[in-house]
């Protein structure tokens, strides 16, 4: 009877059967326990950062930044946690973090999940200095050095503010006019910030009345004041002393700001402009045919790396020649020279140093005159791809930054009748 | 997925998460018995692969739509038995080209480790095949490199105690620090 | 699937019944926790199945002893890795699917498919032996491993080890050549023995 293989099979079945209901009824009892177990490690981390709270309770929020993972209520009322991941950094992968924050809108503790990226910001350090800071994150600052990282952190931390502000969760910090005024100037000043939009400024103390801060861009081709007399104003200068006032709510507000003031610090700022001039002259002076008679123009009303512009007439035709000083690798100001047509499509491309040093960083590709010939014919609705340089990203943007700059500049010199 | 994904996961599974190698799954069906015969090193591959695919392509439908709240315990007896009959069904398979396998090789753990692996780490289902082609492709491997290192190895000049099974470990370590190099 | 092939296959390379279960002993020996929760639930596994096989002995063929043998496997395995997900969590995180892989690990379920053959006497004291060689060869390899690669034990950091450290003892190439090496090892005691 025991080789009748029908018997075997249905042995076979029970057995089966048998173990399966002993595993479905130990489930009964172990399933609990695991489901528990699993929450405590992910209520571990919020843990770290309110050690005394009571417990937490998921919430779901509509409208969070994308950087923001989760946010948990903590049940007895002292405050919020929020977990964030952002790959805004400098590798591209996720740096977590985990921020408390209590009803008043202060961070009471922070944490630093995962770091994935090649420079240290200060792992133990940086995070600490936002221990009690509301949502203007006054008292922090980037890193030197590491500012992909650092932003990248940064950001994320005031991603986990807005999200419990837009949710009515807690109330906004105040921002100090400084603070508006400092995040304002990289926005609405192209000149001063670098493609990823971190401002490249340096200080410099005024000699005029109600001015609270002073700043000439890095590439030498733009002045920026914070001007106050009741009210603070954001006042930019570029090469040809055109200038821009906004107020704290980045109104531009230039026509009705006084012309007594706008003239003092004018005078000022044209002392702090690098002088560039006659240098680009000379160099573009060599793009063009050698008959052309070169003649500048100013450029009013645009705040971006166009340094300088030049008429080139001459029996071919008329072009326009801007040099134009954007940040590239390292932040470094990279000299690019854009000629245009009179139709405003690219009749030459050339640069200073497209690599800069060159002498330690091989890592790319590049084939110079066939890269700058490639722009040649390029308009305005261009894509950008005639920019890339293969391993050097940095650059690439900069050179893409300095094409769309003469566009811009072109599409305010060519509609006056300069 | 992408199907350049899919061959991404896939050589990943040969390569950097080699099964036998990186997680130690079929060592032993690698290490017993390894035949100096191409023909039945390469039968041997292809039979795994073909019960890894065929295994992960019957278990993941059955886990995502059979295997439903209290009976995803039922999970591993389940995956066993598919694992188990489809390991035999092969094996008929292969017995009609005169090749018959040992024991260790068809109890091979990477099979339903590849199963229960696709499921944990939430592949598609397409993924979860692409992944069993690369445990399978990267099982041949495994064994032919094997197969060639111990076919250099004398068993007679290897020392009393590390003759047999000790000898193919050591091998097996060597390799795997030449695999993971990837 | 004659078990007398089995039989011999088993008993005449003592070391190979260790080497069939390789698997988990190579994969939860990063940590001595690991190793012990690993082995215990082996050595739990190996017992019951070996138990309930031999019970069923008379009842079965030998033809359906191996799918048998691997539904009792599965089926303990399946309990084993509840229990531990259920009260030693983070043994559980570091073991991750070894413990389910158990339930074609060739070791138990071979072991399994002959003991249906002796009385249940006999098979308990051949499962719980080859099942305390294996422990002792996977507590030992957890030891091993952390102390020497990593310079912990259970996690806890000993400081007398920072300098002394090997490190590629903790990566899976290290946990093949401190398996092999303790193989070989026990290969001597088995000589002697005969």
């Amino acid at each position: 009877m025991a080789n009748n293989k029908t018997i075997q099979a249905l042995l076979l079945v029970a057995v089966f059967v048998v173990m399966a209901a002993l595993v479905l009824v130990l489930n009964i009892f172990t399933a609990p326990l695991i489901e528990a177990n699993a929450q405590g490690a992910e209520l571990e981390p919020l843990y770290g950062v309110m050690p005394e709270a009571s417990g937490f309770e998921k919430l779901e929020l509509d409208g969070v930044p994308e950087t923001v993972s989760s946010v948990w209520k903590e049940n007895g009322g002292l405050g919020y946690v929020v977990r964030c991941a952002t790959n805004k950094g400098f590798t591209g992968d996720y740096i977590e973090l985990t921020v408390a924050i209590t009803v008043d809108g202060k961070i009471s503790g922070i944490s630093l999940d995962s770091y994935p990226e090649t420079k240290d910001f200060g792992q133990d350090t940086y995070p600490a200095t936002f221990m009690g800071q509301d949502s203007t994150l006054a008292g922090t600052s980037i890193v030197a050095g590491v500012t992909y990282s650092s932003s990248a952190f940064r950001n994320a931390v005031a991603d986990a503010f807005e999200a419990l502000i837009s949710n009515g969760l807690i109330k906004a910090g105040v921002k100090e006019p400084s603070q508006v005024i400092s995040e304002m100037l990289p926005v609405v000043f192209k000149t001063a910030a670098n493609p990823a939009g971190i401002a490249q400024i340096s200080e410099f103390s005024s000699a005029v009345a109600g001015v609270k801060g002073a700043w000439k861009t890095n590439n030498g081709i733009g002045v920026a004041y914070w001007y106050e007399n009741g009210d603070d104003y954001l006042v930019i200068f570029n090469s040809s002393l055109s200038y821009k006032v906004f107020d704290l709510e980045s109104n531009d507000v230039t026509s009705s700001f006084d012309a007594a003031v706008a003239e003092s610090l004018s005078s000022e700022a044209a002392g702090k402009m690098s002088k560039v001039a006659s240098k680009d002259k000379r160099k573009v002076a060599k793009l063009v045919s050698e008959d052309s008679v070169l003649e500048q123009i100013s450029v009013d009303g645009v705040f971006n790396s166009v340094a300088t512009v030049f008429r080139a007439d001459s029996a071919s035709g008329t072009y326009y020649c801007f040099t134009c000083r954007p940040y590239g690798f390292s932040n470094e100001t990279m000299v690019i020279y854009v000629v245009l047509d009179s139709n405003g499509l690219i009749y030459t491309f050339n640069a200073d140093e497209l690599i800069i040093e060159a002498e330690y960083f091989s890592a790319y590709t590049l084939e110079p005159t066939s890269y700058k010939a490639g722009f040649v014919g390029l308009g305005p609705s261009w894509s950008g791809d005639e920019a890339v340089i293969s391993g050097a990203t940095m650059t690439s943007q900069a050179v893409r930054c300095a094409i769309d700059d003469a566009f811009e500049a072109f599409g305010a010199v060519a509609g006056g009748n300069n | 997925m992408t199907f350049k994904e899919l061959i991404a996961v896939m050589f990943a599974c040969v390569l950097a998460n080699n099964f036998v190698l990186s997680n130690f799954m079929g060592i032993e069906s690698v290490g017993s018995d390894i035949s100096k015969s191409w023909r039945s090193m390469a039968f041997r591959g292809l039979y795994v692969t073909l019960a890894v695919v065929a295994s992960c392509a019957i278990t993941w439908p059955l886990d995502a739509y059979v295997l439903v709240g209290a009976a995803a315990s039922l999970r591993i007896l389940v995956f066993a038995v598919v694992v188990m009959a489809v390991s035999a069904a092969a094996g008929l398979l292969f017995k009609k080209d005169g090749s018959s396998f040992d024991l260790p090789v068809m109890l091979n753990s990477a099979v339903l480790g590849a199963c229960l692996l696709n499921v944990s780490n939430g592949y598609t289902f397409l993924a979860g095949l692409f992944c069993a082609l690369g445990v399978g492709l990267g099982y041949m491997l495994v064994t032919f490199i094997m197969a060639g290192v111990m076919g250099r190895i004398n068993m007679k000049n290897v020392p009393k105690a590390w003759r047999g099974v000790p000898i193919t470990v050591a091998a097996i370590a060597i390799v795997s620090m030449v695999l993971a190099a990837f | 699937m004659e078990n007398n092939n089995l039989k011999a296959f088993l008993s005449n390379n003592p070391v190979m019944i260790l080497f069939l279960a390789a698997c988990p002993a190579l994969a939860a020996t990063t940590n001595v926790v690991a190793g012990l929760v690993m082995a215990a639930a082996v050595f739990c596994i190996l017992v019951l199945s070996s138990l309930v096989m031999a019970l069923l002995g008379k009842v079965s063929s030998s033809y359906v002893r191996l799918p048998l043998a691997v539904v009792v496997t599965a089926g303990f395995a399946s309990m084993a890795n509840m229990l531990i997900a259920a009260f030693v969590p983070n043994a559980s995180s570091m073991l991750g699917v070894y413990v389910a892989v158990c339930a074609m690990n060739a070791m138990i379920v071979l072991k399994g498919a002959v003991a249906s053959d002796g009385g249940v006497g006999e098979s308990l004291k051949s499962a719980v032996v080859s099942g305390l060689e294996f422990a002792l060869l996977v507590v030992v390899m957890a030891i091993v491993r952390e102390v020497l690669g990593l310079g912990t034990f259970a996690g806890m950091k000993l400081s007398f080890m920072s300098t002394l450290v090997v490190p590629v003892l903790a990566k899976t190439s290290g946990s093949f050549i401190v398996f092999s090496i303790l193989l070989a090892v026990s290969n001597c005691f088995k000589k002697e023995a005969k």
